[in-house]
This record gives structure tokens, C-alpha cells and sequence, in this order.
């Protein structure tokens, strides 16, 4: 009741004018401001660099600790409190399908969440079928409706390459072949024009995908799923596609990934030491970084691990030899950049939304924590007055 | 391959008591490779061998100028002939032998891959019971067996009730060993009593009744008989008997050990070569303790790896013995066993020590040394003829002889 | 020994002859003359004994390094010396007797190596492989809305608890474990973790890579106890009150020394809790909820005894009481769960700042790994590898750095009983020993070295596991190769500021 009562206090928005130990911007030219000074009008960046006077209408707000964009998370399940989701598995492909009419805005696990410093979602249905549907961008607002918090609707499309629709699917979808005829065969009849809707429940977001107007993220793992997502969304039917997971020896095409341009979001499994067999703990998100792969972001799958470990997945690709600023980009503007949702989120700019996140130290240390979160200017978790969620 | 065979036919003759071997090269194994060697053989065993010995007249002389020859191979682990029936428990006194019907077929394969020594091992975990050695040819039981027990089989590893199982078996004979010492003392104080009797009696010059008495007990203390299970223990602890310690991986070795409690015996170990094996950690303990290591000629993946070693080579080159079986008891596998140790040796173990592995090795493990697995005086006369280098890969056998005699290939004496 | 040789004399072969004359028999039935005596096995086997006493001392110097005793020191640039397993010394300008082992570890940092509670049992017996190769190939797995594959490890990890009752009972008196297993890779993992002392069902397991000797350096230190239902609850105050009577009539009878009067009945009385309340054993409970806690706390007051409770997740709501009793905290730092529905108004479920709290209220913490198996399924920082990771939790939530230390080290030891031997680094006790390029806290760090019993048994350079990862400068060195081109790349990517994220950890 308590909280209830103060996270409608917080959620009023604000203009800002605020000053930080560090201001991360994560912008083109990697501009650090040590301190630096972030001001918020009507949701949105004003002024983002060293410290100025302060506009004489709004009050300077000291900060110890990062000032940092709020992170995103492009593959996440979290539509409501538990594991529930959407997930037909009925048909192969589902075009139609959204999880829109399953999320639960402001859920516990999404108030948790954004007390962690991640503050957009890509909420998406499971990987149970080929084409399992649309997902959702949206803002993990602590309080908030369906309207408020929605960032994009449909935000993209789902795509599960390998794997996972081979363990429901019948008769020819039981083969890595299967599937990616499947897939081959809707891809055709969407592009086609005379699509039949007879055979598949309806083909607009899948449309949308092959006309470059929806993003799209592919859940596929190992060598030989990574290099078919890459084959198919890239060189048979280009699309705004990124590869996500890219597990077990996935890294070990990542030279492929890299020279046909797409973006990974990895996670959330990190490292590989089973299927490799070298010997070592390999650092997949290193294998992709090094590669040179144009775009690389984490995610968590969660609630496979949960939403609110993000940055641990910086943590543990940092630790296990990828360089921590480019982890954080990893967070932030990258997957912004690879969902094409750059020009609103993802780094603090002028004009952008002020979804801005005050750590007291080092993001990635899981010793540190969050002290503030404000999405477009509204504050949504403050720790000192709601105490520490996380 | 015909000109040999032609050569060999002008000697064809009934086989004299004493004959001489001439060949082009004697793989002695106890005393290096021999060039042009003689190997003198008389009732089936080596008189003896050496470079271009003097051959006296009268003496049939077999020459055979492009033969190679090698010690009759020795799997001193095998289960052929035998079923796939086994306990899990203490029955040392159980003889693998007791489980063999001579028949036929089982060994012609063995033999024509140059096998003339098998040890037939007991099916089970534990201390399943004793191995025993046969020849690969021979007629009848009596014919085929050379030794009827030749070492204990016992598996112990890092596993607590096997053990426990070992300590149990070595506990019996303390057991019993205190039943005699007790039998004893009693024995003992009864001959004192009966002592004193016997010279109160004579002090008092008196009846025969107590005489009687003292009749009964034997002049000297007879020990009781052992349990049948306790008796293969006590040959193991007082060296008459060798154990072959069956372990998994390496942590095994270091928990066999601490199950013995420090006691002495002649023993070797015996590990399956699989993937992940991590033998090499403990090749140095086990050189130090000079025990030889029964395997298969395997290269195996490094734990959690692709990378491939070649532990028998490690193993070797840390100075503990190898004694090479098969993998697998077939006639294929026979056949293969060669080709496979010569993969070894490509691989970087070197000849010697593979031949040894097939030869000497096992034979020892088994305590025939000093009767076969050598070209050495004194020895059985089981030989391999090669008409090239033993492990080359074309190199074929003409013939296996044993104690003497050859029992297969086209070689004709 | 010929085939049918040994068919007559009923089962006793004539190569038996020489064996009773060692033992100084006479054989049975008759079968030879008498032969003197000659000397037993059993007499050999205790002279042998006698012998191996004369062993050379083995010194082992690690010199250079910032040593962190975990007693609230750093003494930077200090020798630590070891012999025979144990710190001699600790210090400057030490001698070093000149058949030490010298390890210079200039620039890094010595820890008390730490120990793990709730540790899988296939750290000191497992092996990597699998039990079915083909799993390599079929990485699809049948449950789970998104996985990828089926955890292993963690399915192991599950069988591990079922069997681990049962497990791990010393052998003999040298403290060794039948199945352990010294060329386990997972403790060569576990160490490179910086872990040396696991606890494997309550006992404290040493991780040693040389030896199966002296592994178990403390047992059954602890009794449990239920306390998650009603009736669990009723019989543990039952079991207490029940010793609590009977140590008074003990006592009252010892007091009189009447040889006549009758000793008081033991029937019936709970010998855990008469345990702990002679000091014995420590009263460990799992509970979570605070109900359970502040049953457990005054349960603990009632009987004068200082709980363990493992969970504790709403231990921050009743944090004084359990403060009031000296409770030892068991605690996954990250752990979160909701509050019960019931607790419509009361504070409850998890909380980052639990242990936080509960140390300020007095209570000792141990932090547990999430997972106490090691995870080589692909998610990392969530397995006992990352123990260091959830310690940082903990001060997330605003527990002290040195009491986060003291959480992985010394507050565990104190757990299993094993404290007299490891948990810091001070003189007398088991040199175990990790150095760190780091903050041990910080997320970057590695375990560089590990030495138990001042041997080394872990060394990341020469482990194929994180050999690859950060290696030092002069490893590096050696290795050079194509490294030097990919750091001039990352070198590009550096943003203008100075020093972001990484390295921050190293001040304090």
C-alpha cells in the first residue's frame, strides 16, 4: 500500500537539471562527462555535457555516482508476474500473433527491473514455434498502463531459427531442415503477391519484416542454427534481422555474422565450454566483439535468468575478457541501434528520451547499486525514499 | 614371400630334438635386436640365442635370412572362450580356468596374429578371483594349460564399498591369523600342562589314563585350515601370488593404495584407456612404485578436450612399464592389436618398449617371465616370424611357433 | 604350479608349504615337516610403520604480494611462509630457509583462500565427461519456455542433494574420503574460483590436487534441525526442552556424587540437541519466513545456544531478534522472492539489503553461492565459480567490504567447525592461500595461484580453463602471438574519459 502510494508520487514527470560524479552519454563520439551535467524538459534531453549554470527555473540535483543511459533488453519474457507468455503451438508460423493482450504493465518482475537500471523491453512470445509472432517494445514504468509504457506496437517479430519448435513441432518441423523450409516456404508466401490466407493465419507482420518496416530477432544457437539464421534473414531474404542467443559453438561462425553485417544479441548464456571443446571457458560475447560483428547487445531471456541481472551479463563478459565500456554499450545503445529505436533511446543526447539511471559506481559491479531511475523524465525508483529493490 | 616358402620346403624334415634357427634379425627383448641371429632350440625351449653363432655340425640349421622374428605375443588379459557371467564380490578363490571348456575354436584367431600366451581373467568387481594362462594351442585341457592361477583380479577405487571390500579381505587374514595365534597358545599351554603331568606322573609313577591324554596331542602345533576365501589372500600377502588392481582413473590408484594400509604385495594396475582418462597425473607415482600399467593401445582425448594424447607414450616416458591387450577378445581384434600399438609407436613410443608391452610385459604380469615373453635361454620357444619389421603396416606373419613347434602360417621347418 | 597339481590334499596345494613356514606354522594336515620360524607379514608391516617418520621440512615462501589476512589487515609487500602446510610466518624481512619454494607475487594480492557452503559433490569427486557423449550433439532440450538446452550441471546438482546424506564419511583417522577425487577438474575450477575448503554434507573438505590425505578437516559440526511446519516446530522445542531436563539431572547427579543413586535416563532425549547444548554441535535450521525466524530465535534464547540458519529471506524484517540470539546467517545475497500474500502488511519476501541488515544487527554472515554446483552450461555468475560475484551482492545491499570477505572465509569455516585451520591467513593455521591480480570483490579479478597446505595446486596460467583470459604481463609475454593486435583494436575503442568501469575496484 505503501509503495503503491509512492510510486504514483514518483511517476509524475519532471524537468530536471541534474549533475553527475560521471555522465556515460553513449553516444557516436563515446563522450564521458567527469562530472557531468544532464537537463530533462518534458520528458525529453535538453542538454547533455560539463557542468553549466543551471536554468534559473529548475533546482541543480548533485548526484554521487553514473549518470548512464537506461539499458535494454531485446529479449524478454516478462509480460506478467511469472513465466507466462504467449506461445501457439498449433501452427508452425504464427504472423499474426502479439503478446500485447498478455502484458501486465508495471508486473513485479518489470518494477524490479527497471529498479535495476534497465528501462526498455523487447517483450516478446516463446520460441516454441517457427514464427511464434509479434512483440512489444516497452518501458519498464513502475506505474503505469498498457498506453504509457508502450514504446512500439508491434515493436517486431519473433523468429525461433532452431531448436526449441523442434521439441513440439510435428512431422517436418522435427529437422533443422524442416524448420528452415517452413520459414523458407512463409517467407515466400508473404513476399508473394497474391499471398493465400488460407495456409497461414495472415502474413502482415511478416510483411512488414521483409519490407525492412519491422525489426525482427532470431532466437537460433549453435554453429549450424547461427549460420542459417544469417543465411536466411540476410543473404535469402534481407531483412532488419538480429540474431539472438547465438549459443553453445555459435561464436565459432561468428566470422560469418560479422562479414554479412548482423547484429547479435547474445545471451543468455555467455560462455561456452561444452560444445567448443578446447579446453577453455570461451568468452562467446568476446568471440562475436572480436569478430567484428557490427552490433552487439546482451540480453537475458529472462525470466531465464532474471530481468534484472542484465548488467551481470556485462559483468561476466567483462570478466571474462571483453572490454567493460564496450559491454556497456552493449546495454544500452546497441540494441537501441539494432531495433532502429536509436533515435529515442539508448543514449543520453539532446532531443532523446531522458530515460536516465544514476548507479553509485561502476555499472557492471554488481557491488554497486541504483540509486534513481527516471523513463522520460519521470522518476520511477528511487531508492532512498522506496528503499533498495534490488 | 615364394622364394622363402621355397627355401623353407628343401628343409622340411621330421623335427630333430635340437634345431638352429638362422635369421635376419632376432627382437630379443630381453637383450635388444639381434642381426643375423641363431637361436638354438631343443625340446621346445631356447638353448640359446645369439649374433652369427657357430652352429655345430649335425645341428639342422633353418636359415631364413629376411625373417624378422619377435617373442610369441602374450595377452595376459582375456576372456576368451568364457561367458559374460559375473559376480560383484570376495570370491578370490574362484579360478577363471574352473570356467573354460577347451574346445576348438577360440584362440585361432589369437594365434594367427602371434598370440601363443592368454590370460583367461574371472568375470566380475570385487576381488572376482584368479586369473590363470593357457597356450593358444594345445590339445585337451592339460594340453592348453600352462598355470593354473597367475595373478589375483581385484578392482578398488575411489568408491567406498569397494573399498571397503579390499579392507575386508586383507582384515580376514588378520582374523585368522589371530585364530591361529590363539589355537597356538592353547596348543602350547596344553603341552605344558600335559609336560608337568607327564612329570608329576613319572614322579609318581603312575597310571596310563593321563599318558593316553598327552597321546592325543601332536607332537608339533598343526595351524587350522583357512577359509577357501581367506587362503588366496595370505598367498597374495606372503608373495605367491601377484594381484592385477583394476582401477578407472586416477584418484582410483591413490584410494587402491590407501585401502592396502601399507601392506606389501606384488601387484599391477589395469585401466580401460577411454576419453577423458586422466592417467598422467598420477605416472609418476605409479614409475615410482615400479608397477607396470595393463591397457589397451589407445589415443585418447585430453579431459574436456579434443586434444589427443598418447598416454601409453606419457606413461612410458614417466618409467612405468606397459603391458599392451587387445581391445577387444575377437579374432579381429587380435589382428588389430598390432596395427594398433603401431599407431602408438608412429605417435611417438618407442619400438622397443611397444614390443616389450606385448611380450615381456604381459608375461610378467602374470609371472612367466622367466618362461616365456623373451628370446632368451631357458625360455619357451615361442616365437613370431615377420617378413619385415613387426609393426610396419604390410609386414605379414609366416608363422608362430610354440615351444618349438610351429602352430599356424604357411612356415614349414 | 601345474594345472592338476592342485587337485589332491583337499584344496591345500604344496605351494602353500612355504607360506605357513612364514607365518611360522606348521602346515595343516600334515602335509611337511616343521620349518624354523621367520618373521610375520604382520611384524614387517608395523616396522614399516616405524620407518617413514624422517621427512624433510617443506617450506614454501610466496613473497611480494599485498596480503589480506582477512583479520582486518593488508600488509602490502609482505612474505608469507610456509611449512609443512602451515603459516610459519607472515611478514617483512623474513628468513627464508634456502630450500623453500619461492613464489614471487609482486603486484598481486594473497587472500585466505574461500570456503564454499552448500558445495555440489562433484567438486572433489566429478568428472567432465558426460555421461552420454551424444548430448554433445543434441543440444535441444524438452523443457523450459525458452532454454536452449537442458543444465547439466544443474540437473546433476539436483542429484547431488539427494545423495549427499549419504556421502562423504571419513575413512581413517587421516581424514580421507573414498570417493575423492584430487584430479576432479572441477576443483581445479573450483580453485581457480579461489575456493579451497568446500563444505560436502556439513564437513569440511579441503580441495587438495596432490593427496586424498587430510581432506576432511572437520565433521558433523553441525545438528539439524526442522522447523518448517507446525509440528517440526513443536518437536524441536520438544527435543531442546527434553535435554535442557535431562543435562539438569545429569548434572544435579553428577553434583552429589552419590555412587548409589541411579545416573539419569538418556532414553528418549534428542542427542542432537543434547549435543548442542553441551556445546557439541551447532543447531542449524533452514526457515525462510519470519515466523520461523523468530521461533528459531527465541527457541535459541530459551536454551542459551547460537543458531545457523541457512535462507533467512526475511531474516532483514526480524533482523534485532535474530541479532539478540547470535544467530549465524546462511544467505544467497541476490535471492529474490515476494512476500507471502498473508504478510498483507507486514514487511516481507527477499531483500538485497538482508545481510546488510542483519549484520548491523549483530548476526555473523556466511554468503552461499546461488548455485553451489559449477555451471559449464554457458550461463555464467550464477554457479559457485562466481562466489565472489554474490559476495558483491551483499555489499550491494550495503554490507561492508571486509565483512563480505569475512562472509566467503572465516564466517563458513566457523560454520563447519573447521575454523582453527582455515578462513584467514594467520600463523599455525593450513597455508590456504589464493592471489588475485585484484580486489578479490571485483568482477575483473582472477585467482592467479592457489595454494592449499602451501602447495601449489592451481595456476591459471598453466590451466587450459582461464590460461587464455587477462593473462599477466609476463605470461603474456612469453605467449606473445597475435594478442598485441587485437589490444591495439580495443585500444580504439576506448572512450575519452579516464578509467570507467574496470579497475575502480582496486581502491579502497
Amino acid at each position: 500500500m505503501l509503495l503503491l502510494a509512492l510510486s504514483l508520487a514518483l511517476s509524475e514527470p519532471t524537468d530536471l537539471c541534474l549533475v553527475a560524479d560521471k555522465v556515460f552519454t553513449m553516444n557516436a563520439e563515446d563522450r564521458v562527462h567527469q562530472p557531468g551535467m544532464v537537463i530533462v524538459r518534458d520528458g525529453a534531453i535538453e542538454y547533455v555535457g560539463p557542468p553549466i549554470e543551471a536554468p534559473d527555473d529548475l533546482t541543480l540535483q548533485r548526484m554521487d555516482g553514473w549518470l548512464v543511459p537506461g539499458m535494454i533488453d531485446l529479449h524478454s519474457h516478462i509480460v506478467t508476474d511469472g513465466w507466462g507468455g504467449i506461445n501457439d503451438m498449433v501452427l508452425p508460423v504464427n504472423s499474426e500473433l502479439s503478446v500485447r493482450s498478455t502484458i501486465r504493465p508495471a508486473n513485479s518482475q518489470m518494477r524490479t527491473t527497471c529498479a535495476s537500471g534497465v528501462t526498455t523491453l523487447f517483450l516478446i512470445p516463446g520460441s516454441g514455434t517457427s514464427l511464434s509472432g509479434a512483440g512489444v517494445l516497452f518501458k519498464t514504468r513502475t506505474q503505469s498502463t498498457y498506453e504509457e509504457a508502450v514504446l512500439a506496437d508491434p515493436g517486431g517479430v519473433k523468429v525461433a531459427q532452431t531448436h526449441n519448435p523442434e521439441r513440439s513441432a510435428g512431422d517436418i518441423g522435427q529437422t533443422r531442415a524442416g524448420l528452415y523450409w517452413t520459414l523458407s516456404t512463409a517467407n515466400r508466401a508473404a513476399a508473394s503477391q497474391t499471398p493465400d490466407p488460407s495456409k497461414t493465419m495472415g502474413q502482415k507482420h511478416l510483411r512488414d519484416v521483409l519490407a525492412g518496416d519491422l525489426p525482427l530477432l532470431v532466437h537460433c544457437a549453435g554453429s549450424d542454427g547461427v549460420a542459417a539464421t544469417v543465411r536466411m534473414w540476410r543473404d535469402e531474404f534481407p531483412t532488419r534481422s538480429v540474431l539472438s542467443h547465438g549459443s553453445f559453438d555459435g561464436w565459432m561462425v561468428a566470422d560469418y555474422v560479422a562479414a554479412m553485417g548482423m547484429p547479435v544479441n547474445h545471451g543468455p548464456r555467455t560462455m561456452d565450454y561444452r560444445s567448443s571443446r578446447n579446453g577453455r571457458i570461451n568468452a562467446t560475447s568476446k568471440a562475436y566483439v572480436d569478430a567484428g560483428v557490427p552490433n552487439f547487445s546482451l540480453n537475458t531471456d529472462a525470466p531465464v535468468i532474471p530481468a534484472w541481472e542484465l548488467f551481470l551479463q556485462g559483468t561476466v563478459s567483462a570478466r571474462q575478457g571483453c572490454d567493460g565500456y564496450n559491454m556497456l554499450r552493449a546495454l544500452t545503445i546497441h540494441p537501441a541501434r539494432a531495433f532502429g529505436i536509436d533515435d529515442r533511446v539508448g543514449s543520453l543526447e539532446p532531443g532523446k528520451h531522458a530515460d536516465l539511471v544514476v548507479f553509485s559506481g561502476d555499472p557492471l559491479d554488481p557491488r554497486s547499486r541504483v540509486e534513481r531511475v527516471w523513463i522520460e523524465g519521470s522518476l520511477q525508483y528511487d531508492r532512498e525514499t522506496v528503499g533498495q529493490w534490488f | 614371400m615364394m622364394l622363402l616358402s621355397l627355401a623353407l620346403g628343401t628343409l622340411a624334415a621330421p623335427a630333430p630334438d635340437l634345431v638352429a634357427l638362422r635369421v635376419g634379425r632376432a627382437e630379443t627383448v630381453s637383450q635388444g635386436a639381434i642381426p643375423h641371429a641363431v637361436i638354438l632350440i631343443e625340446d621346445g625351449k631356447i638353448v640359446t640365442v645369439g649374433q652369427d653363432l657357430p652352429i655345430e655340425r649335425g645341428i639342422p640349421v633353418i636359415d631364413l635370412p629376411n625373417v624378422v622374428v619377435t617373442p610369441g605375443f602374450v595377452n595376459c588379459r582375456s576372456r576368451m572362450g568364457l561367458d559374460s557371467r559375473a559376480g560383484n564380490g570376495l570370491t578370490p578363490q574362484i579360478m577363471a580356468l574352473d570356467e573354460f571348456v577347451p574346445s576348438a575354436g577360440p584362440f585361432a584367431g589369437a594365434l594367427e596374429a602371434g598370440v601363443t600366451t592368454i590370460g583367461l581373467y574371472p568375470a566380475g568387481g570385487g576381488i572376482p578371483g584368479q586369473a590363470g594362462a593357457l597356450r593358444t594351442s594345445g590339445s585337451g585341457l592339460e594340453g592348453l594349460v600352462l598355470d593354473e592361477s597367475v595373478y589375483l583380479a581385484m578392482y578398488v577405487g575411489a568408491d567406498k564399498s569397494q573399498k571397503k571390500q579390499v579392507r575386508d579381505a586383507f582384515e580376514s587374514v588378520d582374523k585368522y591369523m589371530e585364530k591361529v595365534e590363539k589355537e597356538r597358545e592353547k596348543y602350547e599351554e596344553a603341552k605344558e600342562k600335559a609336560k608337568k603331568k607327564k612329570k608329576k606322573d613319572d614322579d609318581d609313577d603312575e597310571e596310563d589314563d593321563d599318558k593316553k591324554k598327552e597321546d592325543e596331542l601332536p607332537d608339533e602345533f598343526i595351524a587350522p585350515l583357512p577359509d577357501p576365501d581367506v587362503l588366496p589372500i595370505i598367498e597374495l600377502l606372503n608373495g605367491d601370488l601377484r594381484a592385477l588392481v583394476g582401477i578407472g582413473k586416477a584418484a582410483d590408484f591413490l584410494h587402491a593404495l590407501d585401502a592396502f594400509e601399507g601392506r606389501e604385495f606384488a601387484f599391477d594396475l589395469q585401466i580401460d584407456m577411454r576419453n577423458e582418462l586422466d592417467l598422467y597425473r598420477i605416472a609418476d607415482q605409479i614409475a615410482e612404485h615400479d608397477l607396470r600399467v595393463v591397457t589397451d593401445p589407445v589415443i585418447t582425448l585430453h579431459p574436456g578436450t579434443r586434444r589427443e594424447r598418447n598416454l601409453p607414450a606419457e606413461l612410458a616416458a614417466a618409467g612405468c612399464k606397459l603391458a599392451f591387450v587387445p581391445r577387444s577378445d575377437s579374432s579381429a581384434g587380435h589382428e588389430r592389436w598390432r596395427r594398433e600399438v603401431a599407431g602408438l609407436i608412429r605417435y611417438g613410443l618407442p619400438m622397443e618398449t611397444a614390443l616389450r608391452a606385448m611380450t615381456h610385459e604381459p608375461a610378467a604380469v602374470m609371472g612367466l617371465e622367466d618362461e616365456l615373453g623373451s628370446i632368451a635361454e631357458g625360455l619357451y620357444a615361442n616365437l613370431i616370424f615377420f617378413d619385415g619389421e613387426p609393426f610396419a603396416e604390410t609386414t605379414q606373419i609366416l608363422g608362430v611357433m610354440l615351444e618349438g613347434e610351429i602352430v599356424s602360417g604357411d612356415l614349414r621347418l | 604350479m601345474k594345472y592338476f597339481e592342485r587337485r589332491d590334499t583337499e584344496g591345500i596345494s604344496p605351494r602353500l608349504l612355504p607360506l605357513f613356514a612364514a607365518f611360522g606354522l606348521v602346515a595343516p594336515m600334515a602335509l611337511a615337516g616343521s620349518q624354523p620360524l621367520v618373521n610375520s607379514i604382520i611384524e614387517e608391516a608395523s616396522e614399516d610403520g616405524a620407518e617413514a617418520e624422517e621427512e624433510a621440512d617443506v617450506w614454501t615462501a610466496i613473497m611480494g604480494g599485498d596480503i589480506v589476512t582477512g583479520t582486518g589487515e593488508m600488509l602490502r609487500g609482505a612474505t608469507l611462509l610456509s611449512k609443512n602446510g602451515k603459516i610459519e610466518a607472515i611478514g617483512y624481512d623474513l628468513y627464508i630457509p634456502e630450500e623453500a619454494e619461492i613464489h614471487n607475487v609482486t603486484g598481486l594480492r594473497l587472500y585466505p583462500g574461500m570456503v564454499a557452503l552448500s558445495a555440489s559433490s562433484r567438486i572433489t569427486q566429478g568428472t567432465l565427461a558426460p555421461e552420454n557423449p551424444d548430448r554433445f550433439v543434441d543440444l535441444t532440450s524438452t523443457d523450459g519456455e525458452d532454454w536452449d538446452a537442458e543444465d547439466w550441471d544443474n540437473e546433476d546438482w539436483n542429484e547431488d542433494w539427494a545423495a549427499d546424506d549419504t556421502a562423504a564419511v571419513a575413512s581413517s583417522e587421516k581424514g580421507i574420503l573414498d570417493d575423492y577425487d584430487p584430479f576432479s577438474p572441477f576443483m581445479t575450477l573450483a580453485l581457480g574460483a579461489g575456493i579451497t575448503t568446500v563444505e560436502q554434507s556439513g564437513n569440511a573438505v579441503k580441495l587438495r590436487t596432490d593427496s586424498i590425505e587430510d581432506v576432511l578437516i572437520a565433521e558433523g559440526n553441525l545438528s539439524s534441525f526442522s522447523f518448517s511446519s507446525g509440528d517440526a516446530r513443536r518437536r524441536a522445542r520438544e527435543d531442546f526442552a527434553g535435554a535442557a531436563d535431562y543435562l539438569r539431572a545429569f548434572r544435579a547427579w553428577e553434583d552429589k556424587g552419590d555412587k548409589d543413586a541411579e545416573e539419569p535416563d538418556k532414553k528418549g532425549v534428542n542427542s542432537g540437541a543434547l549435543k548442542v547444548l553441551r556445546g557439541e554441535t551447532r543447531a542449524k535450521f533452514n526457515a525462510s519466513s519470519r515466523e520461523e525466524l523468530l521461533g528459531i530465535a527465541r527457541l535459541a534464547q530459551t536454551y542459551g545456544f547460537r543458531p545457523i540458519i541457512e535462507g533467512a529471506r526475511e531474516g532483514w524484517t526480524v533482523a534485532d531478534e535474530l541479532g539478540r540470539a547470535g544467530a549465524t546467517i546462511m544467505l544467497v545475497p541476490r535471492e529474490r522472492r515476494g512476500k507471502e500474500s498473508a504478510l498483507l502488511n507486514a514487511e516481507g519476501g527477499s531483500s538485497i539489503e538482508n545481510a546488510a541488515k542483519l549484520y548491523s544487527a549483530g548476526c555473523q554472515i556466511a554468503v552461499q553461492p546461488l548455485s553451489g554446483a559449477i555451471d559449464l552450461g554457458g550461463i555464467a555468475g550464477r554457479d559457485l565459480l562466481h562466489l565472489m560475484i554474490e559476495a558483491g551482492f551483499a555489499v550491494r545491499g550495503g554490507l561492508s567490504e571486509t565483512a563480505a570477505l569475512q562472509a566467503v572465509t572465516i564466517i563458513p569455516a566457523r560454520v563447519l567447525g573447521c575454523d582453527h585451520r582455515v578462513g584467514t591467513l594467520e600463523v599455525g593455521k593450513d597455508a590456504d592461500v589464493i592471489v588475485t591480480d585484484g580486489d578479490l570483490l571485483h568482477y575483473e579479478t582472477f585467482v592467479q595461484k592457489a595454494f592449499v597446505g602451501g602447495q601449489l595446486s592451481y595456476d591459471k596460467a598453466n590451466e587450459l580453463f582461464y590460461a587464455h583470459i587477462r593473462p599477466l604481463p609476463e605470461v603474456e609475454a612469453a605467449a606473445e602471438e597475435s594478442d598485441e593486435d587485437s589490444k591495439a583494436g580495443d585500444g580504439d575503442e576506448e572512450p575519452e574519459g579516464e578509467d570507467q568501469e574496470a579497475g575502480d575496484g582496486d581502491d579502497e
